[in-house]
This record gives C-alpha cells, sequence and structure tokens, in this order.
C-alpha cells in the first residue's frame, strides 16, 4: 500500500458518514411508506382512463387530465394524519441512531477524543440526520410532482401544493429530530432522550389541554366557546372558537401546526368544486396552501438546533449510561404527566363527582405518577427516597395553579368590556328563531329527541350582530347577570327535591364582543337560573330580532337559489331562504295540529299566501317572548313553510330561476322590487289592505302555468291568464298590495292592523278546496314542530292565540276547528320532569348547550300495530295514571303543546284516548296542576320505582347509554 | 508538553481527583500507578480532553486541551474499554481515524498489521480481547499522535505482543518524540518501559518523578548483627518497617545523609548493606501507608 496522507476535514467527515450511518434506515422506512401513498396509489389512479356516466346515461372515457388539476394522494382516506405519524415516528428514531452514540460510555470516549470540536460533532451529525429525512419527504413529492406533470400537465397549483407538502412534512421531521437531538445532549440515557423528547413535543397539546380544562372547569367565563351547531356569523372566528384550545392554537403545536390543512390540498379537481375535495369551493378559489407556518416551525427547528448545540458543548460526557442525571427533565417529565392526568381526571369526573372528590382523586393519581416515573428514571430507591421533597413541590405548584383558575385567574373571569367600546356582540340565544330567520341546529340538529313521548329542541346557538346601543346594553346585563352569579356548580339531575330558580340548570351561554379597536373578547359559561335564562328570551325584544323580522317579510327576494349546503349556509343564505320558504310562490305550507297528530298541507293562492304572510307578520311583530314561550293557553299548533330545492344539498331544484318563473314570483314579494322605500310609509294601505281580505281577492296575484301546474287547487283565473301577459299584469297588480303590506317596523306595537275579516269569503273558501286530498296524514315519531323534513328546513311558527290576525285568517279559511284538539282522553299519565330527568342522561354530541324547548308528541296513528310504538318509554316506567274525568279533564287543561321548559318544573304527561288510537304527550307547568292532582303523583313517584317492573331500561334511559 | 496543572474532578458530590498536578515531556513515558477506582483513567479521560475538569486544566504547549480539535488531533487516547463499529474491520476504522487525524499514514497502518499479523479484513469484534488492544494500538500509532494515552492497554496481551508493543512505543517515543502517559494497576508491567512515574492514591498523586531518580530517595538497610540487639536500640534512626530476622534487622528511610550513616555505624553492626528500592518496593512503601488491598494491586 502506498502511503497517503490523510487531509482530515472532520465535520464533512462527520457529516458524510452520517448520512451512511444508522439514521439512513428509518429515512428509508419513511421514504417507502410516503412513496406508497404518494406515487403508488396515485399513479394508479391518474395513469390511467377513467370510465364514467355522462349526463344521458352513457358511459364515457375521461383522463385524469379531465377531471383533477393535480392528484397527490387520496384525501378520502386517512393518509395525511398516517404520514403525520410515520414522519413523526421515524423521525424521533433517526435521531436516536444519530445520538445514541453519546449515552454510551465505549462511544464517547472515542467520539469526545477525537480532532473535532463538539459543536462541530453535534451539527455533523445532525446535520446528516435531519437531511436524511428530508430527503425521504421531499423525494417521493418530487416524484409524485413529475408524474403530475406526465399525466396531468404543469400547473401553478401543483407546484404550490408539492411545495406546501414537502415543507409541511418536512417542518414536522425537523422539529421532532432537533428536540430529539436536544434532548439527547441533555441526558445520560436513550431512554431518558425519548422520554423526554416525546414529553417536550406534547407539552403543546398537552399545555392547551390543561388550559382549556381549567377554565372550563374552574374559571366562570371561560375565554372560548362551546360546540354550537349553528352561528349565523360569516365570521370564521365564532366558528374557529367552538374548537378545543390545542386546535385554536394549532400553530403553536410543534406536530399539528399543520394537521388541518394537511388533507386539505392533496387533490384538487377541474372543476374545483368536486365535493371529494377537502375544501370548499371558496377555499380554493381564494387561496394557495400557506407555507408561512412551515417556515416558522423550520425556523424553530434551526433555533432547537443551535439550543442543542450550546448542550452538547456544556454536557458533561461522564453523564453517559447513567440514568436520572438531569433533574430539571426529571421534574419536568414527571409534572407534565402528573399535571395532565391530573386535568384527565377533573375533566372527566367533574360533571359527576363534587369539586373536592374530584381534586382528591386527581391528586392521587398525580402522586402515583410521580413514584412510577420518578422510579423509573432514577431506579435508585434511595436516591428516590432523597428527591422525594419534590413530590409535594409538584403538587402545591398544580395545587397553587388550579387554585388561580378557581379565584378567577386574577379577576379576568369578571371582566367586562366597557360599552362604549363594544361594536359588535354576538351572543348565544336559548330560544327558537325560525320566524327571525335562524335556522335551528344549523339544519343537523335536533337529533335530540329522546323517545317518541319526549322530544326536544336545541338551543339556536350563536347569534351574531348586535350592534345598538340598546341591544349591547341588554346583553351587557345578561352578562352581568352571570359574572354576579359566579362558578357554580350544575344541580345533578339526581337532586330532585331542587326546583325553580334554585336549580342551576347545565347551559352554554356565550358573549363575543367586537370591539371598536378590533380586538375580541369571548367569555363562555356553562351553568345558569332559570330566571336568567328567561332573561335570554328577551333577546327576541332587540333591534337586531326586529330588523330580522322586518326582513323576513319585507325585503326583497334573491332571484337565485344558494351554492351552498344547508350544512354551510351562514347568515344571509338562511336569511334568504327564510324569506322565500314564507314568500316564495312555489313554497309549501302546512299546518300541524294542536295535538300533533295531523298535518294539514294547505293549498294556497298566490293572494293568500300573501295575505297568510301579512297576518303572521303582524302578529309576530307584536307577539312576546313570554306569549311565544310561556303561552297561557295551549298554542294551536304550528304552521310550517318549506321551500325545497333552495339549498344544494337538499331536495330537488325547482325550477323557478328561469325568467319567466322569477318574474311571477315577484310578485309574491310583500315589498315591491322597484319602490321598497315608499312602501314603508304607507300604513293607511297596509292597513286597509289587511282590513280588506276582498282587496286581496279583487287583485288576485297570478301565477304563471309552470307554478300553476305545481299548485293542484289553483283558481280558473289564474290558471286561464297567458304566462307572459299575466306575469306583467301580476306584477303590476301586486303593487298596490305589496305597498300596503309594508309595516312600519319602527312602532310594530302600535301600529297593528285590524284583523282580516273573517265573514270575507276567501276565494277557494271551501276547506276540500285550501286543503288537499291527503289532508291528514298522521304522523309518526318524528318531531312536528322543528323536524319536520329531512333536512329540518322547514320554518315553524307556534300558532299562540295571541296571534289574532293569523287566527282569524285561518278562520276565514275555516281551518281553524281542524286545529283544536277535540280528542276524547279517557286517561293520563302522569310523570314530574324531576322524576323524569333523574332517571335519564341527555344525549351529547359535543354540545354542552341544555335543549329547553319542549314539544310534544304522539306515538300512534289508527292504523299502526301496537308493535310500532311497544317502545314508548311510559309504557315501561311507573307513572301516575288517572282515569278519572275531572281529573283527566284538568290536567288536559293545564298541558301544553308547547312550552318553554326548564327542565325542572313541571311534568310530562300522556293522554290516551278512548278508542286508545291517540296517544299524546304534553307538558305541563308546575304552577299549571292542581295541587291535589301534584300530591297524588308526588306521593305516586315516593312509593314507586321509575321502571316497571321486568324493565330494566329502555331507549332514552341512563342504564342503557 | 503535557502538563496537567491543579486538576479537580468532581462526580456529583463525590471528588474522583483533587489538586492533581503533574507534567510529561517530549521522549518520556509517563507511567500512571494506583489500585483500582484510584482515578487514572479519570485522570487519562481529562487529558484527552473527554471530560471537562471542574477545576484546573490540561494544556499541551500550554494550550488547552478540552474541545480544542488542534490539539486534540495530536493526541490518541486508547481506552481500556475499546470500542469498535458493530462490523468494523481494520480498514473500516482506519478509515474513520482517517477522518479524523490529518496525519494518519495508510503506510504506518499496513506495516504494523502485518507485524502483529492481523487480518484488516476481519470484523474486529471478533477478534480476541488481546488482538483487539494490538489492533487500537496499531490505529493510534498510524495516526502519529504527539500524545500516546494507553488505559491498561496491556491487559490481556501475551508477553511476546508485549514485548512486541513495548518495543513499538519505545521505537515510536525515539522516532517522533512523542510522549506516552500508561496507566496500569501493574506496576511491573511498566517498570521497564517507563521513564516517570507517578501513583495515584487518595485522589492525589503522592509521587511522581523520574524512575532513575524515583527509587534514592528512599534507602533500604540490611544489617547483620554478631551479638544480640532489640529494635528499641533503632529509635534513634527514623526506620520504615523495621523487622528482625534473626541477627537480621531490615528497614527503609528516607535519603542517604551521612547522619544516617553515623547512626547506623554507632549500632556496630557487623555488616551493612544498603540496597536500591525497585519500583514495587516503593509503590509498596507507599500503598502500605494506606489502607489498600495489595494483593488487588499486583495481582
Amino acid at each position: 500500500m502506498t502511503s497517503k496522507k490523510s487531509l482530515a476535514k472532520p465535520l464533512l467527515y462527520t457529516f458524510l458518514t452520517g448520512l451512511k450511518g444508522p439514521a439512513i434506515a428509518p429515512a428509508a422506512i419513511n421514504f417507502i411508506v410516503i412513496s406508497l401513498l404518494v406515487l403508488l396509489e396515485p399513479l394508479s389512479t391518474i395513469a390511467r382512463d377513467m370510465p364514467s356516466m355522462d349526463d344521458k346515461g352513457g358511459t364515457i372515457v375521461q383522463k385524469a387530465s379531465d377531471l383533477y388539476i393535480y392528484y397527490i394522494y387520496n384525501i378520502g382516506d386517512i393518509l395525511s394524519v398516517f404520514l403525520l405519524i410515520c414522519v413523526c415516528i421515524t423521525s424521533l428514531i433517526a435521531a436516536v441512531f444519530s445520538f445514541k452514540f453519546i449515552t454510551s460510555k465505549k462511544t464517547v470516549n472515542v467520539y469526545y477524543s477525537l480532532g473535532i470540536s463538539r459543536d462541530k460533532l453535534f451539527f455533523g451529525k445532525y446535520l446528516s440526520g435531519a437531511l436524511l429525512m428530508v430527503l425521504s419527504i421531499a423525494l417521493p413529492f418530487l416524484f409524485s410532482f413529475i408524474s403530475n406533470i406526465i399525466f396531468i400537465g404543469y400547473s401553478t397549483e401543483l407546484l404550490a401544493a408539492v411545495v406546501f407538502y414537502m415543507l409541511s412534512y418536512s417542518a414536522v421531521a425537523l422539529v421532532v429530530f432537533s428536540v430529539t437531538a436536544a434532548a439527547f445532549s441533555a441526558v445520560g440515557t436513550l431512554f431518558e432522550a425519548s422520554i423526554f423528547s416525546a414529553v417536550t413535543l406534547a407539552f403543546p397539546t398537552i399545555f392547551f389541554s390543561c388550559l382549556q380544562t381549567l377554565m372550563r372547569v374552574f374559571l366562570n367565563g371561560s375565554p372560548f366557546g362551546a360546540s354550537f351547531f349553528y352561528t349565523n356569523s360569516a365570521d370564521d372566528f365564532y366558528r374557529a372558537s367552538t374548537e378545543k384550545l390545542y386546535w385554536q392554537f394549532d400553530y403553536l403545536n410543534p406536530l399539528l401546526f399543520d394537521y388541518k390543512a394537511l388533507s386539505k390540498w392533496a387533490v384538487m379537481g377541474v372543476s374545483r368544486t368536486n365535493s371529494g375535495l377537502g375544501f370548499n369551493s371558496s377555499e380554493v378559489l381564494s387561496w394557495y396552501p400557506s407555507i408561512l407556518r412551515s417556515l416558522c416551525w423550520i425556523g424553530v427547528s434551526i433555533a432547537v438546533m443551535f439550543i442543542g448545540t450550546y448542550i452538547f458543548q456544556k454536557r458533561k460526557a461522564e453523564i453517559c449510561g447513567f440514568i436520572g442525571t438531569n433533574k430539571i427533565l426529571n421534574s419536568f417529565a414527571t409534572f407534565t404527566i402528573g399535571f395532565f392526568f391530573l386535568n384527565v381526571i377533573i375533566d372527566s369526573a367533574s360533571e359527576v363527582l363534587s369539586t373536592t372528590l374530584t381534586l382528591v382523586i386527581g391528586f392521587a393519581l398525580f402522586a402515583v405518577l410521580y413514584i412510577v416515573i420518578e422510579l423509573l428514571l432514577l431506579r435508585d430507591f434511595k436516591a428516590f427516597v432523597r428527591g422525594l421533597y419534590k413530590l409535594p413541590v409538584e403538587m402545591a405548584t398544580a395545587g397553587i395553579i388550579i387554585a388561580v383558575f378557581m379565584a378567577g385567574l386574577f379577576g379576568y373571569s369578571s371582566r367586562m368590556p366597557d360599552i362604549s367600546d363594544i361594536s359588535k356582540v354576538a351572543v348565544s340565544a336559548v330560544g327558537t328563531g325560525t320566524e327571525y330567520g335562524y335556522l335551528s341546529s344549523g339544519g343537523y340538529g335536533n337529533s335530540l329527541s329522546a323517545s317518541e313521548d319526549f322530544s326536544y329542541n336545541s338551543i339556536l346557538g350563536l347569534v351574531d350582530g348586535f350592534t345598538s346601543q340598546n341591544d349591547v346594553k341588554a346583553i351587557s346585563d345578561l352578562h352581568q347577570r352571570l359574572i354576579t352569579l359566579g362558578n357554580v356548580d350544575v344541580t345533578p339531575y339526581t337532586e330532585k327535591e331542587v326546583l325553580g330558580n334554585e336549580r342551576i340548570l347545565p347551559v352554554t351561554l356565550q358573549f363575543v364582543y367586537t370591539l371598536k379597536d378590533g380586538r375580541t373578547v369571548m367569555r363562555s359559561y356553562d351553568a345558569a337560573t332559570s330566571d336568567i335564562l328567561k332573561a335570554f328570551l328577551e333577546l327576541e325584544n332587540t333591534d337586531l330580532y326586529k330588523e330580522r323580522l322586518y326582513k323576513v317579510f319585507n325585503e326583497k327576494l334573491s332571484d337565485e337559489t344558494s351554492k351552498a349546503t344547508l350544512y354551510e349556509a351562514k347568515d344571509e343564505a338562511v336569511l334568504e331562504y327564510t324569506k322565500q320558504a314564507i314568500r316564495n310562490g312555489q313554497n309549501s305550507i302546512s299546518i300541524v295540529t294542536q295535538n300533533g297528530l295531523s298535518t294539514l298541507n294547505l293549498t294556497l293562492n298566490m293572494a293568500e299566501k300573501a295575505e297568510l304572510a301579512r297576518c303572521l307578520y303582524k302578529d309576530l311583530a307584536k307577539r312576546t317572548p313570554a306569549q311565544k314561550y310561556f303561552p297561557a293557553q295551549n298554542p294551536l299548533g304550528i304552521i310550517d313553510f318549506k321551500f325545497m330545492g333552495y339549498f344544494s344539498d337538499s331536495g330537488p331544484a325547482l325550477p323557478y330561476a328561469t325568467a319567466p318563473f322569477v318574474d311571477s314570483i315577484v310578485g309574491t314579494d310583500i315589498v315591491s322590487d322597484e319602490d321598497s322605500s315608499s312602501g314603508s310609509s304607507d300604513v293607511s294601505d297596509n292597513t286597509q289592505s289587511s282590513d280588506d281580505a276582498s282587496a286581496t281577492q279583487k287583485s288576485p296575484l297570478k301565477i304563471s302555468p309552470l307554478s300553476a301546474s305545481a299548485s293542484t287547487n289553483t283558481t280558473e283565473n289564474s290558471t286561464q291568464e297567458p304566462t307572459t301577459e299575466t306575469t306583467t299584469e301580476a306584477t303590476q297588480a301586486a303593487s298596490p298590495v305589496t305597498d300596503t303590506t309594508q309595516t312600519d317596523l319602527s312602532e310594530p306595537d302600535t301600529k297593528v292592523p285590524e284583523t282580516t275579516d273573517p265573514s270575507s269569503e276567501p276565494q277557494n273558501g271551501e276547506i276540500g278546496e285550501v286543503l288537499d286530498k291527503a289532508v291528514k296524514t298522521y304522523s309518526t315519531f318524528t318531531l312536528r314542530a322543528y323536524k319536520t323534513s329531512k333536512f329540518n328546513e322547514a320554518l315553524s311558527i307556534v300558532l299562540t292565540h295571541d296571534m289574532e290576525n293569523t287566527i282569524n285568517f285561518l278562520k276565514s279559511k275555516g281551518l281553524f276547528e281542524e286545529l283544536e284538539d277535540k280528542s276524547d282522553y279517557t286517561q293520563a299519565e302522569i310523570i314530574s320532569t324531576a322524576t323524569y330527568n333523574s332517571n335519564h342522561e341527555y344525549f351529547n354530541y359535543g354540545v354542552n348547550s341544555v335543549v329547553r324547548f319542549f314539544c310534544g308528541s304522539f306515538t300512534k296513528k289508527p292504523e299502526q300495530s301496537k308493535e310500532e310504538y311497544i317502545y314508548s318509554e311510559f309504557d315501561q316506567i311507573n307513572k301516575y295514571t288517572t282515569s278519572s274525568p275531572a281529573d283527566v279533564s284538568e290536567i288536559f287543561k293545564a298541558s301544553r303543546f308547547l312550552y318553554y321548559n326548564n327542565s325542572d318544573s313541571g311534568y310530562y304527561v300522556r293522554f290516551i284516548s278512548k278508542d286508545g288510537n291517540s296517544r299524546v304527550t304534553m307538558f305541563v307547568p308546575y304552577t299549571m296542576l292542581e295541587d291535589s292532582i301534584a300530591k297524588k303523583v308526588k306521593e305516586f313517584e315516593s312509593s314507586n320505582s321509575y321502571f316497571a317492573d321486568g324493565v330494566i331500561g329502555g331507549y332514552g334511559s341512563k342504564y342503557v347509554y | 508538553m503535557i502538563e496537567v496543572k491543579n486538576l479537580t474532578k468532581r462526580y456529583g458530590s463525590f471528588t474522583a481527583l483533587q489538586d492533581i498536578s503533574l507534567s510529561v515531556d517530549k521522549g518520556d513515558i509517563y507511567g500512571l500507578v494506583g489500585y483500582n477506582g484510584a482515578g487514572k483513567t479519570t485522570l487519562l479521560k481529562n487529558i484527552s480532553g473527554v471530560y471537562k475538569p471542574e477545576e484546573g486544566g490540561v494544556y499541551y504547549n500550554s494550550k488547552p486541551v478540552f474541545d480544542n480539535p488542534k490539539i486534540k488531533e495530536k493526541i490518541f487516547f486508547i481506552p481500556d474499554d475499546l470500542y469498535f463499529g458493530t462490523y468494523a474491520n481494520m480498514n473500516k476504522m482506519a478509515a474513520f481515524y482517517n477522518g479524523y487525524y490529518s496525519k494518519f499514514d495508510y503506510s504506518t497502518f499496513k506495516r504494523l498489521t502485518e507485524a502483529f499479523g492481523l487480518d484488516p479484513t476481519k470484523r474486529i469484534n471478533g477478534f480476541s480481547k488481546g488482538m483487539q488492544r494490538q489492533a487500537e494500538m496499531v490505529l493510534a500509532l498510524s495516526t502519529r499522535p504527539e500524545v500516546i494515552l494507553l488505559d491498561e492497554s496491556f491487559d490481556g496481551i501475551d508477553p511476546q505482543k508485549r514485548i512486541l508493543i513495548k518495543g513499538l512505543v519505545t521505537e515510536y517515543i525515539n522516532d517522533f518524540e512523542a510522549s506516552v502517559i500508561i496507566s496500569s494497576h501493574n506496576l511491573t508491567e511498566l517498570e521497564d518501559l517507563c521513564t516517570d512515574i507517578g501513583i495515584i492514591n487518595g485522589k492525589k498523586i503522592v509521587i511522581s518523578g523520574k524512575v532513575s531518580s524515583l527509587s534514592f530517595g528512599k534507602s533500604k538497610y540490611r544489617l547483620a548483627f554478631n551479638r544480640p540487639f532489640s529494635l528499641d536500640e533503632f529509635s534513634g534512626i527514623e526506620a520504615q518497617g523495621l523487622r528482625k530476622d534473626g541477627q537480621l534487622a531490615i528497614f527503609t528511610v528516607m535519603g542517604d545523609s551521612d547522619e544516617i550513616q553515623e547512626k547506623i555505624k554507632a549500632l556496630k553492626p557487623a555488616v551493612i548493606e544498603r540496597i536500591n528500592l525497585s519500583l514495587e518496593e516503593i509503590f509498596m512503601e507507599e500503598m502500605e501507608e494506606g489502607d489498600y488491598d495489595l494483593k488487588k494491586i499486583f495481582s
């Protein structure tokens, strides 16, 4: 061998040997996994032609370029999650392989005595391992980029997406690698390095989880919201605010900072509105994936690398192989893990156990975990005993943190912005508001109907847009009442004796103040008294609600359907739908009878529909929340408006967007689209129109043949008119009518029009002509008031006795008598809500909202077999039953089909008709039930178990959940 | 020149070395002797820059060694517990050291590999312990270090190879004016190799100096009497290890002054025999003053 002198470059050599070192194994695994997912599956899709059906049912062949702008991986699977986990694990292993040499005496003796400085040794090892991980991520995506260009073609969107994925996953890999490398520098064993890096990486998630738990449980007025099904706000802040805290601050999370985006941008369809994509069309059109977070976290990784280098330089070589040498990290790990599980206990047990017991259990678990982890880290009992003083110190620290939250976090919980600083408020509403253009439950709620006997409707959700001084003041007063109430525990359902306002009810009440300087203050409360809840119902007296009601009944209708789905629908779309459902000529109207047993499908002509709308507006404008939610008499029923096809995910679209048709329905607007301003002042015309139903008949609104075909019982007059001419005439003829219906909202209570003349004959005055042949459709279990259709598109308005205009209209059509419950009930079964609730827990789909609005239901139609209602809860429980005609009559008088139920304040009662075919369930407020009957119920319930003999629990009972 | 100045090393609350000072000149072979656990390895790791001392420091030509790659490149540390890559052979390890030592010489590597009869293509972890030590010595000398630190490096090497290594080390020292610090608990292994000896005891270097001068610090006497005598007669002499063996009296004294000679002659022995102390005897003398298990040291 010839002599050759070395020209050693230690850093370069360390780097190069690192590339060939053991870290190549996890990098290779990562490369293979990512390649399989972003190359194999996509290639099998985009490299071949795809047959599909054309509009006529024939088969056509489409190329990938016809379908996609790019295709990186199939987001239909959970690949992005799997990839993220894979990247995290392989990065951690790569760091372990790169730096485990400093945990062995043998290797430390060699490496630390070599002619290389410690910082260069660390940097060389770091660089090689990090580069391997980045390459294992970048190469598959680079290949994916090339294959996309080959099979689909280049686009800037493709480039942006590929860069995003490369950077995002690389940033995760670098963060994990850097933290693990730094952890290795600080400790003596591989075990410790792995534990500490895992705890450090999980720390942001743990921190925000704990923060959320402490705020939610101990802080009166937490600064993040609940999961409302519905908010009318178009501002994403309100939706984001309902997320868990660690999702809200995901940008601070080293593992999850791009989690949400990773499943979003993997595929982009040519149409950009492909429902299979992970994002909605507006996002695609507006945004490219942001690489800002990735770049920031890469920056953090570099910072961590420098910290690791510094620690590596200062590291004492003699700690290698020795466990428990880093006391700071030991305490960090024991405290973090202990505190996290303490919070898990607080989070899960605080709902069912007292605060004291919850904390005792939580701290006991804290102590156990401390002992286990400390013993694992020290492996030396004497050292463990010597360090045992840290346990009370850590527990005291945890206790102080909790105490700070319980004490209101230094005044944080009682802070309320000054009214003069507020520009806008959003607040959770506890009532129902379909008549104001709010869809309850955002279209997918109301799955809380516990059984056919007891049905509930969720509260509305977050209502945004309160801006007037009066409204802001009213809401601030509500907020102050909750602050004054303080951090109180919800009264358990099992405590039956606590009644009325003494009872603390579980309810999510949220305030979001937007200040004039642009900042936002949010507070959320999860308990209230029934008095406070009733005060919240007064929100329907605010300027905002009045304005909404005005818009629903007066604002011009749009000519277009909604592009959004019902689920996506935000404020304006929902408001527009409400307008269309009530005022569009193609709507359908039905009435649910007082006992809920029947649905009357109305067939009204345009004039009648307009008249009905006018009557409703006048009644609703003056109806108080008390009349709506606490009716003195049993409501007459519910009037439902429905307009299928408005949202993209509901029923078949109606062809009303064609020009002639649009013209025809313009005439159904209550406000003239030509002169809406003039209409608002002509109260006399309004009165004239309302006074005289014949005015409507004298100038009937014409409808087009197309719309006429949809209505089977329209007048001959209207159907015989030529379409185009009639349309013009209709519009012209409608003008005086629509002008007159313009109500001056500034004084709604003082300008109540006279009622419709009940004696005037309607154009289709006979009942048989107003109702279609299937007039009486018996209902099934489904709630009628607020869930009349699959998509919950029905806008339901409770018909209360104070609605004299509407009632007179119904009387004029001969409908009124159809509504009243004239059933011959011979038996009443009654159970107190307290007893019922103490035996039930409610479904909770992440919703902390209380369901409040009781809506009666019914269990049987005449032709049903008995088996169909076997699951009726009333059949399985012991309930006080009376057949005394006097008692049944008394209870019936006190019963309400619809009533705002405070959950603790009344009775559920089921009436059985003489023939047994009608079984109607209603609600009786405590104050309305005769004392003698109430006493009998109480005596019965105190001496009988809840479930009937042989029943171990039924649908809806707590034993089932 | 390697210079250790007031070095103190602690492991937590335990002090392993305290205020150690020594110096090793070019061409010196410094033997570091002490019982097991005395701190020899700790001292070598401090000298090699593996450990950082809490106090004091290690200097090479007046420059600090710790985390100083330019200096550390001139030093090669062969620890007691050798490390080779899991699947490494000598060629791979040569490539490894070649990456960090700019003076690595492949011709030396080849020559020494052949001299030891080692196969550079075979896995080193398959070698015997002795062969592994030879392999490490080959690699060390191939890096052409100016300082070689050997920690118990003759353990497990057969006598023939031991002689070979000693010869190589001596030759290397002479050729390159290098320095060697070699630790051992076995004094006899160092006796014929070292130019200097340091005895480490009780966290400190208790004796340090040239082998040639070390033994003369103490003198051993054997006196033969042709009359009965008692040990009490020696009270005027600061005799160490005084014992009576028949008509013989054996003891050690520090120094060799005329005063001592006169005191000895005053006892009127028939014969006075003065003997130079061996290294082992010096070591034992030192250790006997402490409470140590000498069997372990000379095992």
